[in-house]
């Protein structure tokens, strides 16, 4: 111990150490972080590109090389156009309802109103349930006799449809579960977006004679765009990877009405077992997703936010 | 004034609408607590017949679920304390400290952001079947004890630390760890609440991943476990056993809002910051 110590006061040692030191220490933080990221993120991004170029089922103990076949027989197949089809009318219903009913609510609670937190608590309170348990409750509600939904309609002398057994029906009603459970995040952005307006402008605005609704169009709205954009994104990003909801509610049917993108590569993968037609819908999955995520990145630098 | 009482009417469609948002739960407790009969034969179960308990007796008994609770609670509580102990150290580096290679880290770190785990579960999946990992609890936590989002998160709150405090702790010779710990940690101790919150919201209610990488009731958590409980049922559904267990599963979170809902919410809003 005391050589240690005395070697520890050997002061060219002592700073060799420290450099030493301040060389590692940088590495030696980021290193559980990076190992795992390194496993499951960066080096199954590789792998699933790998695989999407071979046939491999399981069993055989090697994938083998396929070529473009995968891809070829992919965009030729009516079923995986039909799950993106599905996983565009889901995007675009949730997104088409969420962020105006999000943005109108917000706007609202905005206002100097009184029990305005309260509003905001009961709106938000859908975003705490797992998804499985709102989707389960939404099953419920939607029963086909005895759901309080077909009961409420059956008192109106209309015949409600089995909705999740129903093609036409089932995409609206994960739909619904859907707008349900996020809605209040979404009014939340919007809030956080009204809350960063510039108070100086729309004053402006009004001095020089403008009405409310031209100062909305003319000064609000401007200054929202950077949030509306953000909360459009993250919209289409979150139902593009839905799963839970539909798994619990439909399993992708009836049929394949309620087939997306996502659900269609955990039926490939995890059903028949078709890991390289899984991997390349899987590859267009992630090109989909970056592609909006860079028009996101683009929009913010054009309108001015921090696209960090 | 006139201003003040104009906006009076706004409470009649807020009400109405708080109501029509509030009527899946309020569905979830009447069936929860209700007897089977009054949710047949079209009635509007809107209160219940009496308040029973035998309902969540029934479904407690019909499914494991005090190892699903255990389950669920373990792999969340680990997911969030590895996340963030990993996610802090990493942060701490890139803010702070000067290293060769630091841009590159950053982009990893951003690219790993942009990539779902939707599309990645199979290589992760064949990952950890290779190691013999499935229905294990590793394979439920290790693929989330690190988080690019976490790591985002973190760098964007640290870098709202003074340097110069930093600075005059380095130069009266505290470590990096020292620093993080005195000074860094207690000045964004909301920031890291609010990514553990969030985080604790997102992995309890997590079905996709323990769908995938567990197959036996010993490994299952409770959305999973709820999901089995529907296929049981398939044919003839009892939604009153259905509600007490979907109402045994969302109250932890319900209580978990209750207590950290200020969090939740400056977490949602944060996020707004950003655009």
């Amino acid at each position: 111990m005391q050589a240690i110590s005395e070697t520890m006061d050997h002061a060219g040692i002592r700073s060799r150490r420290t450099r030493r030191a301040i060389l590692w220490t940088p590495w030696l933080m980021l290193f559980p972080a990076l190992a795992g990221i390194s496993v499951f993120v960066l080096f199954p991004t590789l792998a699933v590109i790998g695989l999407s170029f071979t046939h491999w089922n399981l069993l055989s103990p090697h994938p083998a090389w396929n070529g473009m076949r995968n891809y070829q027989s992919l965009l030729s197949s009516p079923d995986f156009w039909t799950a993106l089809l599905h996983t565009g009318i889901y995007a675009l219903s949730v997104a088409g309802v969420i962020l105006p009913a999000g943005f109108g609510i917000a706007w609202v609670l905005n206002q100097p109103l009184k029990a305005r937190n309260a509003y905001r608590m009961i709106f938000f309170l859908p975003y705490v349930m797992p998804l499985a348990a709102s989707g389960i409750v939404f099953s419920g509600l939607l029963a086909p006799s005895g759901g309080l939904v077909n009961v409420l309609l059956g008192r109106l002398h209309v015949a409600g449809p089995d909705w999740l057994g129903s093609v036409h029906w089932a995409l609206v009603s994960v739909i619904a579960v859907t707008i349900w459970e996020y809605l209040g995040f979404y009014m939340l952005l919007f809030l956080s977006g009204l809350q960063q307006l510039n108070p100086a402008l729309a004053e402006a605005a009004s001095m020089d004679g403008a009405g409310s609704w031209q100062r909305f169009w003319a000064v609000i709205f401007p200054q929202l765009i950077p949030t509306a954009v953000f909360a459009g994104v993250m919209v289409v990003i979150q139902t593009f990877q839905a799963f839970d909801q539909i798994y619990v509610m439909t399993a992708g049917g009836p049929v394949t009405a309620t087939t997306t993108l996502v659900y269609y590569i955990y039926e490939q993968g995890f059903q028949f077992f078709d890991i390289g037609r899984a991997s390349a819908a899987s590859v267009l999955f992630v090109l989909l997703v970056g592609a909006i995520t860079l028009i996101q990145w683009r929009g913010m630098r054009r309108w001015g936010g921090d696209p960090s | 004034m006139r201003k003040r009482r104009s906006l009076w009417v706004w409470h009649l469609p807020l009400a109405l609408f708080a109501l029509f948002m509030l009527v899946p739960l309020w569905w979830m407790v009447v069936a929860a607590f209700d007897p089977m009969r009054a949710l047949l034969g079209g009635h509007l179960a809107l209160w219940p017949v009496q308040w029973n308990l035998s309902n969540f007796e029934a479904a407690w008994k019909s499914q494991p679920f005090g190892r699903y609770y255990f389950n669920s609670i373990a792999t969340t509580t680990a997911i969030v304390t590895l996340q963030i102990a990993t996610s802090t150290l990493a942060a701490y580096a890139l803010v702070f400290l000067p290293f060769r290679g630091k841009r590159a880290v950053w982009a990893l770190v951003l690219l790993a952001m942009m990539i779902p785990i939707q599309a990645i579960f199979i290589p992760d999946y064949l990952i950890l079947s290779q190691l013999n990992w499935i229905n294990t609890y590793q394979a439920l936590i290790l693929p989330f004890a690190a988080s690019a989002f976490g790591i985002f998160w973190l760098h964007q709150a640290f870098r709202n630390v003074p340097r110069a405090l930093v600075e005059a702790m380095v130069i009266d010779g505290a470590s990096p760890w020292s620093v993080l710990w005195h000074l860094v940690l207690p000045n964004t101790r909301p920031a890291i609440m609010t990514l553990a919150v969030l985080n604790t919201v997102f992995h309890y209610g997590y079905l996709f991943w323990p769908l995938l990488v567990t197959n036996t009731a010993a490994f299952r958590v409770l959305p999973l476990g709820l999901s089995y409980f529907v296929a049981q049922q398939s044919g003839f559904m009892q939604w009153n056993l259905m509600m007490a267990a979907v109402l045994m599963t969302v109250a932890p979170m319900m209580a978990l809002f209750g207590l950290a809902q200020r969090y939740l919410r400056a977490g949602v809003m944060h996020y707004g910051l950003r655009g």
